[in-house]
Formats: C-alpha cells, sequence, structure tokens
C-alpha cells in the first residue's frame, strides 16, 4: 500500500507538469500580449516605435519574463542576416516595410538583447550605409546590458546589491557607446574600437555556445523555464489587479469556496444516503417512483435559473425579503461575537449552498439506490435475514455498508468539482469565492492569477483522483494495490 | 384444430422474427416499451421542428407584400440573405427547412429500388417508411399549417389555395405537393389530419385577429418611412395586403417598449433592449441544438478514436494516451473553457463549441477503451484478423458498432450538458451576445429582475436538458438486460 502511494505521487510529477505545460500553452496561444493590459503597459508598447530608447517597456517585459520564446530558446543560432534585416526593418530602410512589421522588428530586437550581440557588431563594423551603423550601436548599447538580477528579490542581501550595482555601472557605461547619423568618422571609429573590444573580450563567456550551453539556452532560458522555476519556489507572480502576491490571495478566496462546498457535500450525503437506501428498500413503488422523477427533474433544473429565481423572490421584495441578496458576511461582520458571525455566515451562504446541494443531491442519491440494490439480493443479505435479524439492521448494517461503496468513494471526485463548478453560483450571489476571483481574473486578464487558479484547481483534482482510490481500497478489503 | 394450427404458425412466425431482430431492434423495442423516454424523444423531434421551422413562425418579412408598386415575397429571399441571418447557424436551419422535404422523398425513392428479398432489408424499408411518414407528417403540418395560419393574418386575404398558386412560387406548391401524395401513399392519415387542424387553427386565428394586419406596418423596407411618418404625425405608408408570420418580428429586431411584460401581440414579452422574447426563444431553440449536438460531435469523435485506439493496441499506446486522458481531466474544464474563450476575446458560437469539444473528450475516450479492452479478445475479433483485414476495418467496422451503446448514453447526457454549458456561459456575459442564446435572454433577466426574462428562457433551458437527459436515461434502460421486460 505504501509502495503504491509513492508510486502515484511520483506519478503525479510528471502529470503535474503536463498540466502546466497544457495550461501555459493555452494562456500563451491567445491573441495580444500577455500583460498588455496593465495600466502603462499598453501605452509602453506603442511606444515600442520610438526605438531603442523605450526602457521602462523593456524592464517590464523582462520582468515577466515576456522578452524571451514560450517554450524554446533557439536564439544562440541568430544569424547575421536576420539582425541586419531587423534593424533595417524597423528603420523602414527600403521604404516599403508595413508599420506593422516595423514595429514587430523592433520587438524583436529588444526581445533579442545579448543573442543580437555579434549580429549587431558585424553590421556595426561592416554595413555601408551610415544611418544603419549609427542605429546599430544605439541598439547594441541596449542589447549588451547586463540583467541587474536581484531587482525583483524582495529583500537582497549586501553582495546582491553590490553585484547589481556594478552591473548599474556597467550598462550605464555602455549606453554612451553610441554615434549619431551626422558623427564624424573619427567618433564613429572610437564608438567601433570599443565595441570590438567589449565584445572580443567576453566572447567566450557571452557569445560562444558550446553544446550543453546551446541545450540549456533551448529549454532553460524560456518563459515556461521561468515560470516553473518560480513555481517551484511557490512564487506565482503578482496579480496585476489587487498588486498583491497571487498565491495569498488564492488562498484567501480558496478558504471561502472551500467553506461552501464543504457545507454542501456535507449536506448532499446528510440527505443523499438515507433517500437512496429508503428508495432502495421501497423500489417500485409508486412513492419511490415519484421521488425518482422529482429528483431526476431537480438535476436537469439548471442551477443558474434555480439561482435567479430565488434571488429575485426570496431577497428581494416586500413579502419575500427573508434572506440577503449576496455576499459571504455581513459588512459589519468584523463586530460580531463568534457564534453571532457564524449565524451570519450560515444566514448568508443558504440560498447558495441550496443551489449548490440540490444536483448533486438527486446524482448521489441515484447512485446510493443503485448501490443498495446491488447488494440487497446478495447471498449474505439473504443469510442476515435468514438468521431472523430485523430489517432495519440487515439494510444499514449489512446491506449499506457494501452498497455505500461507490458513493463514498465520489466525495474525493465531488469535492474539487464543486469548488470549480460554482462560477456562476458565486457570480450570482457575490460570494469572494475561488469562482469569482477566476471569473474576474479572466475578465481582466490577470494571467497570473488564472494560471495559478488553473494549476491549483488541477493539483486539488489530481489529489483528489489520488485519495479516491485510496477511499477505495480502505472501505473494499476485497481491493488491494499489491 | 385449425386453431392450434394457427397459433402454432404464428408462434413459429414470431420465433422466426426474433431471430432475424438485431441488437438494435431489440433495444429500440426496450426503449419504446418506456413511456416517458418515448415520449421524450418525441418532445425532442418537436424541438427540432420548431428550430427548423422557427421562420415560418417568425420572422419579420411577409411572405406576401403588395402595395403600389406590385406584389412581392420577401420572406424567401431573405432566407439565405447574410444581411438579414448574420449567423451561420441560421442559414445552416433554414437550408435544412428549404431542401428537407426533398431530401426526404429522394431517400423513400432510393430505399425503395432496394430489392425487397432480403429481409433485413424489408425491415430496413419497413423502419424508413414509419419514420419517413412521420418526418412528412412534420414537415407538412408545419409548413402548411403555418402557411395556412399565415395567410389567414393578411388584410383581405382570399382563399388560400388560390394565394398560393397565385404566389407563382414553386418551391411552396412542389413542397406541399410532394408532401401530400407521399402523405397519402403512406396512408398516413394522421398527418392528414394535422394538415386539416392546422388549417382551421389558421382560419380560426384569422377570424379572431384582425389585429394582426397592424404588424404589416413593421415590414423592415417601410421602417424608416413608417418613423418618419410618425413624428411628423402622417399616415403611415401601408401595404394593400401582406401577409406574415405569427410572430412577425426577428430576434435582432428592436424597437418595442423594452422590459413590456407578457401580452397579445407578444406572447412572451419585450427583452431589455426592445425586441421580442417569444422570437428569441425560438431562435434560440436552434444555437441551443446546434451547439449541443456539434460539441458532443467533435468530442464523441475524439474520443470515439483515442479510446478505440487506446483498446485495441493496448501497451504503451495505451499508456500512453491514458496519460493523457488523466492530463486533460485533471484540469476543470469549466475553468479551461472559460479561459480560452476570455482568452480569444470575441466569442462566437463556433467558438464555444470548438472549446467544449476539445476538452470534454476524456469520458468518451476512457468508455470506448473500455469497451475495447473487453471486445478485443473475443472471437469475432480473432476471425476477423485471421481473415486478414486491415487493421481500420477491425476496429471501426467489427469492434466500434458493439462499442457505441454507451457512447450514445454519454453523448445523450453530454448534450444535455453542454447546453446548460453554453447557457451558463451566455449568463456570465461570455458568450455570443449576437445570437438569440437563451443564456443571454437569462442574463437580462438576472440584471433587470423582470419576471418573465427570467422565467420563460430558464424554463426552455429546463425542457430541453430535461427531454435530453430523460431520453438518455431511456437508452441506458433499454440496454441494459436486467431490465428487460
Amino acid at each position: 500500500m505504501g509502495k503504491y502511494i509513492v508510486k502515484r505521487i511520483l506519478l503525479m510529477i510528471p502529470t503535474f507538469f503536463a498540466i502546466s505545460l497544457i495550461v501555459f500553452l493555452v494562456m500563451h496561444a491567445a491573441p495580444g500580449q500577455p500583460g498588455a493590459s496593465v495600466q502603462g503597459a499598453g501605452d509602453a508598447s506603442q511606444d515600442a516605435d520610438q526605438g531603442a530608447e523605450n526602457e521602462a517597456y523593456t524592464l517590464f517585459k523582462q520582468q515577466f519574463n515576456l522578452d524571451k520564446p514560450v517554450l524554446f530558446n533557439t536564439r544562440y543560432g541568430l544569424s547575421d542576416e536576420e539582425v541586419l534585416s531587423a534593424i533595417e526593418d524597423s528603420m523602414n530602410f527600403g521604404g516599403e516595410v508595413l508599420p506593422g512589421r516595423q514595429i514587430e522588428a523592433k520587438e524583436q530586437l529588444t526581445d533579442w538583447a545579448q543573442y543580437a550581440v555579434p549580429g549587431l557588431l558585424k553590421v556595426l563594423t561592416e554595413h555601408p550605409d551610415k544611418s544603419i551603423r549609427s542605429r546599430a550601436s544605439k541598439w547594441l548599447s541596449s542589447a549588451a546590458k547586463l540583467r541587474l538580477q536581484y531587482a525583483y528579490t524582495k529583500r537582497p542581501t549586501k553582495e546582491q546589491l553590490s553585484s547589481d550595482s556594478d552591473r548599474m555601472k556597467h550598462n550605464l557605461e555602455i549606453k554612451t557607446w553610441t554615434f549619431e547619423e551626422n558623427a564624424t568618422d573619427t567618433a564613429e571609429a572610437e564608438v567601433v574600437s570599443k565595441w570590438t573590444a567589449y565584445v572580443e573580450e567576453d566572447v567566450e563567456r557571452r557569445w560562444h555556445f558550446t553544446m550543453g550551453s546551446k541545450l540549456s539556452t533551448l529549454l532553460l532560458d524560456t518563459q515556461f523555464a521561468k515560470y516553473w522555476s518560480n513555481i517551484l519556489s511557490l512564487d506565482f507572480g503578482v496579480s496585476h489587479l489587487y498588486k498583491e502576491d497571487v498565491l495569498s490571495l488564492v488562498g484567501k478566496k480558496l478558504r471561502y469556496s472551500i467553506c461552501l462546498s464543504v457545507a454542501t457535500l456535507l449536506i448532499i450525503y446528510l440527505v443523499s444516503v438515507p433517500l437512496g437506501i429508503w428508495s432502495a428498500v421501497y423500489r417500485n413503488t409508486p412513492a419511490d417512483r415519484a421521488v425518482t422523477v422529482f429528483l431526476f427533474m431537480l438535476y436537469s433544473l439548471p442551477s443558474f435559473w434555480v439561482a435567479t429565481i430565488l434571488l429575485n423572490f426570496l431577497t428581494k421584495g416586500t413579502p419575500f425579503e427573508v434572506l440577503p441578496t449576496g455576499g459571504f458576511s455581513s459588512i459589519d461582520a468584523g463586530n460580531l461575537t463568534t457564534l453571532d458571525y457564524l449565524k451570519d455566515v450560515i444566514w448568508h451562504i443558504t440560498l447558495p449552498v441550496a443551489c449548490m446541494t440540490y444536483g448533486g443531491l438527486a446524482a448521489l442519491s441515484r447512485y446510493a439506490r443503485t448501490g443498495l440494490l446491488d447488494v440487497i439480493q446478495s447471498d449474505y443479505v439473504r443469510t442476515a435475514r435468514a438468521k431472523g435479524l430485523s430489517e432495519a439492521v440487515v439494510i444499514i448494517k449489512h446491506a449499506g455498508r457494501n452498497g455505500m461503496i461507490p458513493i463514498i468513494t465520489l466525495m474525493a471526485t465531488l469535492l474539487p468539482a464543486l469548488i470549480g463548478g460554482s462560477v456562476v453560483i458565486e457570480f450570482i450571489f457575490q460570494i469572494p469565492g475561488i469562482g469569482s476571483f477566476m471569473f474576474e481574473s479572466i475578465q481582466a486578464r490577470d494571467y497570473n492569477v488564472v494560471m495559478c487558479i488553473l494549476l491549483i484547481t488541477s493539483l486539488l483534482t489530481l489529489i483528489g483522483m489520488l485519495l479516491a482510490d485510496l477511499l477505495y481500497a480502505l472501505v473494499d478489503p476485497r481491493i488491494t494495490f499489491d | 384444430m385449425s386453431e392450434i394450427q394457427e397459433s402454432a404458425a404464428a408462434a413459429a412466425e414470431s420465433t422466426r422474427e426474433k431471430a432475424t431482430q438485431t441488437y438494435g431492434d431489440i433495444v429500440w423495442g426496450q426503449f419504446k416499451k418506456n413511456r416517458v423516454a418515448y415520449a421524450s424523444l418525441w418532445g425532442l423531434a418537436a424541438l427540432f421542428t420548431l428550430a427548423i421551422f422557427a421562420p415560418l413562425l417568425a420572422s419579420s418579412t411577409p411572405f406576401i407584400w403588395t402595395d403600389e408598386t406590385g406584389t412581392s415575397y420577401p420572406w424567401f429571399t431573405t432566407l439565405f440573405d447574410t444581411q438579414y441571418f448574420e449567423n451561420g447557424v441560421d442559414l445552416f436551419f433554414n437550408l435544412v427547412m428549404v431542401m428537407g422535404m426533398p431530401m426526404l422523398l429522394l431517400w423513400w425513392l432510393w430505399m425503395r429500388k432496394l430489392p425487397a428479398k432480403m429481409p433485413r432489408v424489408r425491415q430496413r424499408r419497413a423502419r424508413a417508411k414509419a419514420i419517413f411518414s412521420r418526418g412528412a407528417g412534420f414537415f407538412l403540418a408545419f409548413f402548411a399549417g403555418m402557411v395556412f395560419t399565415a395567410v389567414g393574418t393578411g388584410d383581405d386575404s382570399p382563399n388560400l389555395l388560390l394565394r398560393a398558386l397565385d404566389l407563382g412560387k414553386l418551391s411552396i406548391v412542389l413542397y406541399v405537393t410532394c408532401a401530400t401524395m407521399l402523405a397519402l401513399k403512406m396512408g398516413s392519415r394522421s398527418v392528414l389530419l394535422a394538415v386539416l387542424i392546422g388549417y382551421i387553427a389558421g382560419n380560426v386565428l384569422h377570424t379572431t385577429s384582425s389585429k394582426y394586419t397592424v404588424y404589416s406596418k413593421v415590414y423592415w423596407q417601410n421602417q424608416e418611412a413608417i418613423a418618419a411618418a410618425e413624428e411628423t404625425g402622417a399616415e403611415a405608408p401601408d401595404a394593400i395586403s401582406a401577409v406574415f408570420p405569427i410572430a412577425p418580428y426577428s430576434y435582432r429586431q428592436q424597437g418595442f417598449k423594452p422590459l413590456e411584460g407578457p401580452s397579445g401581440k407578444h406572447i412572451m414579452g419585450i427583452s431589455t433592449n426592445g425586441s421580442d422574447v417569444a422570437t428569441r426563444i425560438l431562435y434560440g431553440t436552434r444555437i441551443s441544438l446546434t451547439i449541443g449536438f456539434i460539441a458532443v460531435g467533435i468530442y464523441v469523435a475524439i474520443g470515439i478514436i483515442l479510446g478505440s485506439i487506446a483498446g485495441y493496441f493496448g501497451g504503451k499506446v495505451d499508456l500512453a494516451i491514458q496519460r493523457l486522458i488523466e492530463i486533460v481531466m485533471c484540469i476543470p474544464s469549466f475553468f479551461l473553457i472559460l479561459t480560452v474563450i476570455a482568452l480569444v476575446g470575441s466569442a462566437s458560437i463556433f467558438l464555444i463549441m470548438a472549446a467544449i469539444g476539445f476538452v470534454r473528450w476524456t469520458g468518451v475516450a476512457r468508455l470506448v477503451r473500455g469497451e475495447f479492452l473487453r471486445l478485443r479478445n473475443q472471437d469475432f475479433v480473432t476471425s476477423a484478423q485471421a481473415l486478414g483485414y486491415p487493421t481500420s476495418r477491425i476496429i471501426f467496422k467489427h469492434i466500434l458498432p458493439n462499442a457505441l451503446g454507451p457512447v450514445l448514453v454519454a453523448a445523450a447526457f453530454g448534450v444535455a450538458s453542454a447546453i446548460l454549458l453554453e447557457s451558463s456561459l451566455s449568463f456570465l456575459g461570455m458568450g455570443d451576445a449576437s445570437t438569440a442564446s437563451w443564456g443571454v435572454t437569462l442574463r437580462e433577466g438576472y440584471s433587470t429582475g423582470a419576471w418573465h426574462l427570467v422565467l420563460i428562457p430558464g424554463f426552455a433551458i429546463f425542457l430541453t436538458v430535461l427531454l435530453l437527459n430523460l431520453a438518455g436515461e431511456g437508452v441506458r434502460d433499454a440496454m441494459d438486460p436486467k431490465l428487460r421486460k
């Protein structure tokens, strides 16, 4: 058993990795740059027109690793021709470049950053046109910059700070190594010689790619790899909407959703198990049929419709103004005593829980009914009756225990489904849970939050599935995993 | 003595009949015994009919329009007008409406040509005849009944038949003639009865419906003129005579008093932006059914292909596909669909269908895989392999038909849940707002609290989902040998 659990948990790691890959690809297949809706970033992307000088936008992209390729980084193989054509297109050199391509070429040059340095140097030294050489020198001064490594670390140490300030100095220095189109030849020669020496000095370390460094660049210097390395340190990034750490936000919201789901689950089981047993005992009587039909209709009722009706008829208008229109607790709930707070919460979540309950209740009591029907005709139940046990003991103690196995194991799969499936209910009743948070973030294109929620709910489902299997073995001794 | 002989002969006949019964026949027989499920199948057929013939019931263009310049037939020209019916779904259903009858006729003629000696063929012909007579019944009753009814709403409509001939529009005449001919051939008296009822209802409506003539004023070509006339207080230009559908509105047409409750003119009231709710609900049937069936079609196809490959080949292929299933299953599908639709930005119903189809296939794949694992070692498969049939043939012709039962049940429930999913997306405002989806209308009800906008679309969703669930349950029970009656 222990071996099995370890095996399953180990298997969860590649599965989770693949899930994150799929989620990541879905997010990046979408048109539009992630973060484009962030305040200011939209303007910044337009400002990218203005050339290499736009630092704010570049910094923004670097912070979120948006300058890197999504999955595979092949920029170590960047050819000189590609760099040249990007520069020419960005300057509209031939005069026939489409505006879209101009912006794209600028983005490319910004994103390539230091991978473009050798190509840029070649343009700088060999290109016949002076305006292009001048532009290449400007791009060089921004592309050869060293990244500040600890700018986004919360509490950097002294060594880290000093290493960053060294890098800053270096960046400031190379920033001046440019020349204008109308500069004299001597000024140009000076800049060119500086750059040649600079690149030659560092060529082995920074621009010479061995097989190993190619491979690590290919796989590791990408958005996906950076995201994963962040996940491993439990850093899901910052929510653009709330300017807060995503994980703690999700944790906060998850509390409400789990509270709702657990209450729902509890009621579902408390009602559906006795109901299922009852209708299995009185099977095929008119009462059973009526209950079955009724449950079937309940099952087909769209929950958002029921929620809207309840909201309109139980919370608004004078005769029915019984329950609150939404929220998880009253606004002034902070001042209440614990007991009063509990009452307040229960008063608030009555309607949402009712809406989330009835569908699952209908389905589960059907499962309970068939589960019991499967065992009620077996030999050992007949034996128990023959022993002279009372009907109640036979049904509840003998048949019930075996008949309920399938529905107990359903619990583990139901919980994540409830958490994930409550978007509409939380939306209608304005409960600040994970579902409405997801909806809100999707609309605001808060990518970090959406990814985090997708990954965490997937993880919950994975764990739920494992628990279901284990629970199965626990309650049914006939099942072993060894 | 002879009686005994007769009964013996009858028994022998019935056993022979039983021997030729296929599995499908047995299941169908069982299904028919379940009255609720059978009735819900009819209900679904009725929904489809409503969806197909929606323009006959509700359209802002008249069948016939006569004014000083002459007579025109705008209804026919707008059927395939992409300006009027913007949505591909509507155009598709209109095509089905127009081509349905001739297609049925062709199919039936083809079935008649098959040699009648083989019992199978005879059976199929009998079944085709049954389906056909009913299909013809639906088409005829609806088309004829509605046109009759509609003609009754004209200003000074003379006898309908004369009017229809006067149309010169071959389509209607052809249509009705085909249907009548076939219905007569089929001996389907119920069809004729339906037409008769339609005709009488039309005439009754006519006598009570002088108010309908008012609507000739909303004919789309004259709308601007009417508005101008109303401003100046002059008499609005009017047709000499016009024949409109019962509900002379289109689902995109606005301009009625917003949020007005149900009345004689608008039996289901008016929506927030001033369009007729009854028309929107009617056209919403098209959207819901299309979304349900096409999305499920996509994922059943994916599920069958992957599931059968996994189940048939086993080993590493199976392992890989199983992992894939597990991965997709773990991502909460509603979240994923919501994300995909939101990120793409403009949610068309085709995107919603595709999103549902590509996310929800795991259940079907697991079902098919299980069935294949069960079937692949049985004798009929081994013999097919020994005969040297290609693998694709063994998979699709020999094993798959035996594995389809559970898939059918899953598909029926799947259509229901896809319809629910689409309406909840629309309810959240993530759906295709340009369509008349029920979820969109319900959302208006949620935000305004108008009870007719809450109850009516919600009930439409509920009814459709219930019918699908009942039918699915019926198929499941019919396939369960333990419950056989």
